[in-house]
């Protein structure tokens, strides 16, 4: 019989009559005080039962990975059922994952700050942490990616005290943003990013409330995708649970609880080894830019509607220890876009890159996250100091911004010899192509193609890189049937292909890109966006390759299409080479976008418009001189590279030989070749008076708007950042943007 | 334990390495004996004498001269600076800021825009081969690739240190 | 009485077995190099090869052999030696880079997690048809079947004469949503056969919507493509084959393994089905015998060299999977479902040098066995290596004794790579990594019942293939099944399967047809009748006609021919659906549909929780499928008196020490084909045939019944 008193306060949820706050502080205060997971010194059970530790693990991964491959089935958002969008892990009662399925991989670390959001602000008192309750989550300032990825989190019991945590997470087709598409952008503040829920208890007895499943079928377009994964979320999860503590009934809750805390310590030391076997201590520079031309754009919000660049001064340091740190000190400020990121997904970045590269492996856990540092500049748009900005296209900003990683971790490999590792990069995942309106069904619908999660990949030292293949976001990237996508947006496809000279050039070329030439059909008119970087490049070559293609728009409003496909009159299925354009040849249109505003805002589309998708390629590896001349020609014939570039670029000389096929000259080409190399040399000049040149420019100011913008936020917010610009230009005191 | 033969890394360099054995270097377990293995590999490609320390960037290494120095040398016998300073201000460059100049390059929009970006190519003096290009705004500092901490890695990584 | 033999081969790609089993569930194997140029060398000589263990001759045996079943891999090496037929392919414009582009997931099929997570290990495929061949013809059919581009002809005489002068071997058409609308790519042959009359040639093509009607226009496109590509040629394999069944004397019908369970004739229109038959043969076996013994849910489990392989049959039905992948294809059969959910016998085990923890496989020695074998160079010790080491397998007895297997160098490579590393004594290493091992497999057997909403109490499991019979107590024990039961022939299971496969033709066709839940909208459930079942009804019609068509083709009429229809469902806009059998042939009212949603909700929540029934979307039937099965000759179950307790004295071996729970205990070992029906065997026990293994650890004990089938029970 428990006093009312008593029944005021809870009795504590946590380990040894312990609060999961004070669990948490402990754990905090531990790794502060001896560097390692909760002071844990020795690896006892993974030293002195390697097959018991071992059938734990395995017991716990095969979990998660079977109740994805089960819940999978219950979606209906071809998001989650095909591209893979979806993933479940475990947790320790403080937070920290144990292990995750496959999946998306990014999320392991935002489900983990959205469980340490609740401890924080003491749920475990109001409104409780019991068994059966539900919890649900997509803010990404408390922990997540951007408001599309929805979380799903339970508490595990075990004998009334918190055993840890089960949670999994989608990707949502709409979240009843000011437009429709998963990740609208063009408003101006978090006010028009859709439907948010802030790690909150939206169920108990392993059920939803339907108060709460009814608010969001209220809120999101498309609400049958919502509510089913909301089911797929929860199934899974609960299938990671009931795994969990058969597991438990097994080896016995304080072996579990053992190896629980060693699973995270031996996963951060197993990182610094792995660091210390691949990489090479010292300091690597890698930044990156993106685009925002956004001055006449009047789709967007007046905040908005100016030229912006974003500058993501990557550097990564190695330690002597083996600890790798990531930092983008010197970034510029956040602004009213969708664009910003929250520390959450910064850090899930940081894990999908990790898990593709350095960190290989299926038993990759928090333990990451102690060996590793992010160092995130307050007030930067990878940090924001306004809790109200939108991030509902994080991915615009965080994709570009990370790119350098792959590079500078490919520098290690070299210096270390891994040679077979070593990729130029990925390239960035545009164009993305969503919106939404009243489609072929009649009905209100939203989509997004996940055509994106098949770009050209960066070229590696010993191949080129591999054509529309794989994402930075998803390394088991899938561009879905043609068939599949038509029946869920209104458009047909008149033609996907390979979109020629899309890789980076080099010794060895990044993959090729494609693209989808769309027409709107079936609907009286949909809002459609277009996305991806269009006067800069966003991830560049390494050892001499050249950065992948940068994007544009093409878009064609009030066609003629209708009357020629009457007339059967040739139609536009790619647009090829944009100076030789397959759609301005085959289409004319009252209004034609054809410039390199490949990122707008909501634009609406008539039946018959015509709309560009085009994906990127991959950057670059190596001098394109050094590339063996007959691949160039091969590339050529193949369609990959376009035929002007053999000469130009790659100082290759061809014949036409009778079938119309390009055939190498290759004693010309050595010719060709060595004379390019001295005329480089001829019409180059000492790095020194470049840059004496360059600085005049820069002490003149003469730059165009947003990067003068950026240069002057990047200096107001980071005091290193400006003394190392004034240092590398020796600009006076006096001088100030 | 993965361990490989001083061919095996000699064609893996010249990418002549056929793709299951290269599928396989990629899967399996890392061979710790790797980077010794490729300083023969590299000492081998140059026709210089001087110690390579560490491979830096393709035709870039860090040399230990005689004196001790450690400096960064090219493939072709250009020395561009020690080891700890950015060989890019002491190499030949030439900036493409114009859509013409893109036009070598990439299809027309398909590129920056001068105005937003320009491509920095770093080449070695000797040889007129690129080694690195930068795409950067205007005004943009050099981008300084990789400083490494070389006495860390060889005393505490590798438990030689270099005297 | 009068005898009577089933026959069935499998041509591997280096070995051809061949299976003969007479009236009394008597049979014998037999063993010969594969001829790939012409199978049926090798054919005849693993035939002669078998009956000589009869002292009889094929010229005796075939003229009393009353069915013949092919399976083998002659297809799939085709295609993954790309050496099919020069095709061409006409597609939609725009989509001429099909082959190209793929999907990103054809860049890592079948490999590892962690490939599948590194991208620089990422490749596409070498398309089946180079670039030049692909060509495109403007015109659309649009999600609904409508015309929403008429198809440019001209564009189609250009294509087809192109294709011609490319002196093609056959002519693809696969035209995006054609299953839902055939009328272009009808008018595409017909323009064909125009413009080859023309050009005085005659080439085959294969329409899309003729040969899969089903939606996914890529995964249609590599099935058709694999159809012209790989299975057309085998045709003249099969019929060589059939003759030498014919010079033997024989007058019996060869047919083939097909994915979907049964087997069809080497004249059916649906070849490229037989692509995958491999694991299929077990199953089918052991449904069939369970069938005799009245059993309806069962766990098949064939562990080989490099993975252990996994299907259910439930209320006496294999799940069928609509998309499986095959050689790095998405394709578009039905193929019955079986997973390989983990490492084989040859799966190397090691420690990982960062984290010091162990790892098993993924890749695998496979038939190059382990360190064990002497004949082999491998470096890195198997799960086989831990076997000898510990005293589960016989080294004299490994395939029947042709290779002698070396225990001590199974120790030296456990020692070196396991043991030391993480401080073990070698004998307790090699037990933990089998432990490992059979704890994953378990894991994973109860994964899959537990996914299908059932509990092991539920089901029986079979274990069989060259490793099944090794670990089956490991990967069961504790897990409560109501039997566990090994075949004596455990090896031979798959050839067996083959045997007892039905002559069966099964062809699916996408719909696309929904109505609303009757607990729901009782009115719009009715009204929905008509518009539901004409669909529906029309396209059970049709393919009733086909798989009518296709036995005709064996001259078997109709009549004989015992129809099922059933009904591919799913919530409305979900993307997995379930496959429901119905027990009438047309929807004639409500009460039809009603039973469709029964049967579908019965199967959807025991799949899935409670809280993922979400009948508000109603019911959407995707796709219907029509199977035809005719009666055929299958092997009786053997039926032997029973025997005492004791085993007789002449199946015993010489006993020898194996390693267990930390301990080395006596172990009675016995000629798995001498045991007599009636035996029973206590721990520890190990039965051993030429080609597989049966291990009773402590804790279990067996009895053999009067079938021959082993069944293990445990003690505590």
């Amino acid at each position: 019989m428990s006093q009312p008193a008593e029944q005021l306060k809870p009795r504590p949820i946590g380990w040894d009559g312990k609060t999961l706050k004070e669990m948490t502080e402990e754990s905090a205060r531990l790794f502060e005080e001896t560097g390692r997971y909760y002071g844990v010194e020795d690896l006892t059970l993974l030293r002195e039962q390697p097959i018991l530790y071992e059938k734990i693990f395995s017991r716990l991964r095969g979990g998660l990975v079977n109740a994805r491959s089960t819940a999978l089935n219950i979606s209906a958002s071809p998001i989650v059922r095909e591209l893979g969008e979806l993933s479940f892990a475990l947790y320790t009662p403080e937070g920290d994952s144990i292990a995750l399925s496959t999946g998306i991989i990014v999320h392991v670390h935002t489900m983990s700050d959205a469980i340490k959001y609740m401890i924080r602000n003491n749920y475990e008192e109001v409104p409780g942490i019991r068994e059966g309750y539900v919890f649900c989550n997509n803010n990404s300032m408390i922990g997540d990616v951007h408001t599309a990825d929805v979380h799903t989190i339970i508490p595990i019991f075990h004998e009334g005290e918190l055993l840890g945590w089960a949670a999994g997470v989608t990707h949502e087709v709409d979240v009843g943003g000011i437009n429709p598409g998963s990740m609208c952008y063009g408003h101006a503040d978090r006010y028009g990013d859709g439907i948010l829920v802030s790690s909150e208890l939206v169920g108990e007895n392993d059920e939803f409330y339907e108060h709460y499943l009814q608010r969001c079928r209220e809120c999101v377009r498309g609400e049958m995708y919502w509510v089913l994964d909301e089911k797929t979320r929860l199934t899974g999860a609960q299938m990671a649970r009931r795994q969990l503590l058969r597991t438990v009934e097994e080896v016995g809750v304080d072996t579990f609880k053992t190896f629980m805390r060693e699973a995270i310590e031996e996963g951060r030391r197993t990182f610094l080894e792995r660091s210390k076997l691949m990489l090479v201590p010292g300091r690597y520079e890698a930044p990156s830019f993106t685009d925002l031309p956004w001055q006449d754009d009047v789709n967007v919000h007046n905040n908005a509607r100016k030229d912006m660049m974003m500058h993501a001064p990557l550097s990564m340091t190695v330690k002597g220890d083996g600890q790798v740190e990531m930092s983008f000190e010197g970034a510029n400020k956040w602004d009213y876009h969708s664009f910003n990121c929250a520390p959450s997904p910064m850090q899930g970045a940081m894990w999908v890159q990790l898990t593709q590269t350095l960190w290989n492996s299926d038993k990759i856990n928090d333990g990451a996250y102690f060996a590793t540092d992010l160092k995130l500049p307050y007030g930067s748009w990878a940090n924001p100091d306004w809790e109200k900005v939108s991030t509902t296209l994080t991915w615009f900003f965080l994709i570009p911004g990370w790119s350098g990683m792959i590079r500078s971790l490919g520098r290690s490999y070299f210096a270390r010899g891994y040679l077979e590792d070593i990729s130029a990069s990925y390239c960035t995942s545009w164009n993305l192509m969503q919106g939404g309106g009243p489609n072929q069904y009649g009905v209100d619908g939203a989509f997004t193609n996940f055509e994106v999660s098949c770009g050209g990949t960066g070229a590696l030292y010993v191949n080129d890189g591999q054509t529309a293949c794989a994402a930075m976001w998803n390394p088991e990237g899938d561009m879905g049937e043609v068939e599949s996508w038509e029946s869920m947006e209104p458009l047909l496809y008149l033609g996907r292909g390979v979109k020629p000279s899309t890789g980076g050039p080099g010794k060895y070329r990044g993959g090729t890109g494609s693209e989808a030439v769309r027409m709107l059909y079936n609907a009286p008119y949909q809002t459609i966006f277009n996305g991806g970087e269009g006067h800069t490049f966003s991830s560049y070559g390494i050892f001499g390759g050249y950065p992948g293609c940068s994007g544009y728009r093409h878009n064609m409003h009030g066609t003629d299409m209708r009357e020629r496909i009457a007339r059967q009159e040739e139609l536009p299925t790619l647009d090829g080479d944009p100076e030789d354009s397959g759609i301005s040849a085959r289409c004319n249109a009252e209004v034609e976008n054809f410039d390199m505003k490949a990122i707008q805002g909501p634009k609406q589309f008539e039946e018959y418009d015509v709309y560009l998708s085009m994906n990127r390629g991959g950057p670059g590896l190596g001098d394109p001189l050094e590339r063996d001349p007959a691949a160039v020609v091969a590339d050529i014939n193949a369609g990959e590279v376009l035929a002007r570039f053999a000469r130009s670029l790659y100082g290759v000389e061809m014949d036409r030989g009778e079938d119309g096929s390009y055939v190498l000259d290759a004693a010309k080409t050595e010719q060709t070749r060595q004379a390019m190399r001295q005329q480089r040399l001829d019409r180059a000049e000492d790095a020194k008076d470049f840059f004496d040149r360059q600085r005049q420019r820069v002490l003149d100011k003469d730059f165009i708007k947003p990067v003068r913008d950026m240069y002057k936020s990047s200096m107001d917010l980071s005091a290193e950042w400006n003394e190392k610009f004034r240092e590398f230009w020796d600009l006076p005191a006096d001088w100030s943007l | 334990m993965s361990t490989y033969t001083i061919d095996q890394l000699r064609q893996l360099k010249n990418g002549t390495i056929d793709a299951y054995s290269l599928h396989d270097m990629q899967s399996h377990f890392k061979d710790p004996d790797r980077f010794f293995k490729m300083l023969q590999v590299w000492q081998e490609s140059v026709d210089w004498d001087d110690e390579i320390i560490l491979p830096l960037a393709e035709h870039l290494f860090v040399v230990r001269k005689p004196d001790g120095k450690r400096i960064i040398k090219s493939t072709w016998g250009h020395e561009y600076c020690e080891a700890h300073e950015n060989w890019k201000l002491h190499a030949k460059v030439f900036v493409r800021n114009s859509e013409a100049q893109f036009d070598e390059i990439y299809p027309r929009k398909m590129a920056c825009h001068p105005d937003w970006m320009e491509i920095r190519e770093y080449y070695d003096p000797i040889s007129g081969v690129l080694l690195e290009v930068e795409a950067v705004p205007p005004g943009y500092p050099a981008v300084h690739d990789f400083k490494p901490d070389i006495d860390t890695f060889y005393r505490d990584w590798l438990g030689q240190p270099l005297n | 009485m009068q005898k009577s033999y089933i026959m069935s081969m499998d041509a591997g790609g280096t070995m051809t077995d061949v299976f003969f089993v007479d009236r009394d569930g008597k049979f014998v194997v037999g063993k010969a190099q594969t001829t790939p140029d012409d199978e049926s060398e090798g054919f005849a000589h693993s035939c002669a090869d078998a009956l000589k263990q009869w002292g009889k001759t094929p010229e005796q045996v075939f003229p009393e052999v009353i069915t013949g079943i092919y399976s083998g891999t002659s297809m799939l090496n085709r295609l993954l030696e790309r050496k099919g037929q020069n095709l061409g392919v006409i597609v939609t414009a725009g989509q001429e880079d099909y082959f190209r582009l793929e999907r990103g997931i054809q860049t890592y099929l079948g490999y590892s997690y962690q490939d599948r997570l590194k991208v620089v290990t990422h490749r596409h495929n070498e398309p089946i048809v180079p670039r030049s061949q692909m060509t495109g013809v403007r015109g659309r059919i649009d999600c609904f079947g409508n015309e929403a581009i008429p198809l440019y002809e001209n564009e189609v005489r250009d294509a087809v004469r192109k294709l011609i002068a490319a002196k093609v071997q056959g002519i693809v058409v696969n035209l995006l949503y054609s299953y839902a609308n055939s009328a272009h790519e009808q008018r595409v042959r017909e323009i064909a056969l125009e413009e080859m009359a023309e050009a005085g040639v005659e080439i085959p093509t294969y329409l899309s919507s003729d040969l899969y009607p089903v939606m996914q226009d890529f995964a249609r496109l590599n099935t058709v493509a694999v159809e012209a590509y790989a299975a057309e040629p085998s045709r003249g394999q099969f019929r060589r084959i059939a003759d030498r069944v014919q010079n033997f004397g024989g007058d019996t019908q060869l047919r083939v393994m097909a994915s979907h369970g049964g087997t069809i004739s080497i004249d059916a229109k649906e070849l490229a089905r037989t692509l995958i038959s491999g694991p299929i043969g077990g199953m089918v076996g052991a449904r069939y015998i369970a069938d005799k013994l009245g059993e309806k849910n069962i766990v098949c489990s064939d562990i080989g060299g490099t993975s252990f392989d996994l299907g259910l049959i439930t209320d006496g039905e294999f799940t069928m999977k609509a998309q499986p992948d095959m050689a790095r294809f998405m394709l578009k059969l039905p193929l019955i479902d079986i997973d390989s959910v983990g490492s084989g016998t040859g799966s190397y085990a090691r420690v990982n040098p960062v984290s010091n923890r162990i790892e098993i496989g993924p890749d695998s020695a496979g038939s190059k066995v382990g360190m064990c074998n002497p004949q082999a160079s491998e470096t890195v010790p198997t799960l086989s290596d831990c076997n000898v080491l510990l005293g589960n397998l016989n080294p004299y007895n490994f395939l029947g004794g042709d290779v002698v297997l070396d225990p001590d160098a199974a120790y030296r490579g456990i020692k070196e790579h396991i043991a030391d590393p993480l401080g073990l004594d070698p004998y307790e290493a090699a037990e933990g990594v089998l432990e490992l091992f059979e704890d994953h497999l378990r894991n994973e057997v109860f994964a899959r019942i537990f996914g299908k909403g059932y509990s092991p109490d539920d089901y029986i499991l079979y274990g069989y293939g060259g490793g099944g019979p090794l670990h089956v107590c490991g990967y069961t024990k504790g897990l409560k099944f109501s039997d566990v039961i090994v075949p004596a022939w455990a090896a031979g299971f798959s050839a067996f399967g083959c045997a007892c496969a039905d002559f069966e033709y099964r062809i699916d066709r996408t719909v696309n047809a929904a109505f609303p839940a009757s607990e729901i909208d009782p009115a719009g459930f009715e009204a929905a009748f008509e518009g539901y079942a004409k669909p529906v009804n029309a396209a059970w019609a049709e393919l009733e006609k086909r798989v009518a068509d296709e036995f005709d083709k064996s001259g078997i009429d109709s009549s004989q021919v015992e129809f099922k229809h059933y009904a591919r469902v799913q919530y409305v806009g979900q993307l997995n659906d379930v496959e429901v059998l119905v027990d009438f042939d047309r929807v004639s009212g409500p009460e039809d549909m009603q039973q469709i949603i029964d049967r579908f909700e019965y199967a959807y929540a025991k799949a899935y929780s409670r809280a993922a029934r979400s009948p508000e979307l109603g019911y959407q039937t995707t796709n219907v499928v029509v199977t035809g099965t005719v009666p055929v000759e299958k092997p009786e179950l053997p039926v032997e008196e029973l025997a005492g307790e004791t085993p007789p004295e002449e199946a015993r071996k010489e006993g020898r020490k194996v390693f267990r729970g930390g301990q080395w205990l006596d172990a009675d070992v016995f000629d798995m084909d001498k045991v007599r029906p009636g035996n029973r065997f206590r721990a520890v026990t190990i039965l051993e045939s030429p080609a597989t293994t049966l291990v009773i650890p402590p804790g279990f004990e067996a009895y053999l019944d009067e079938h021959r089938l082993f069944h293990l029970k445990e003690t505590k």
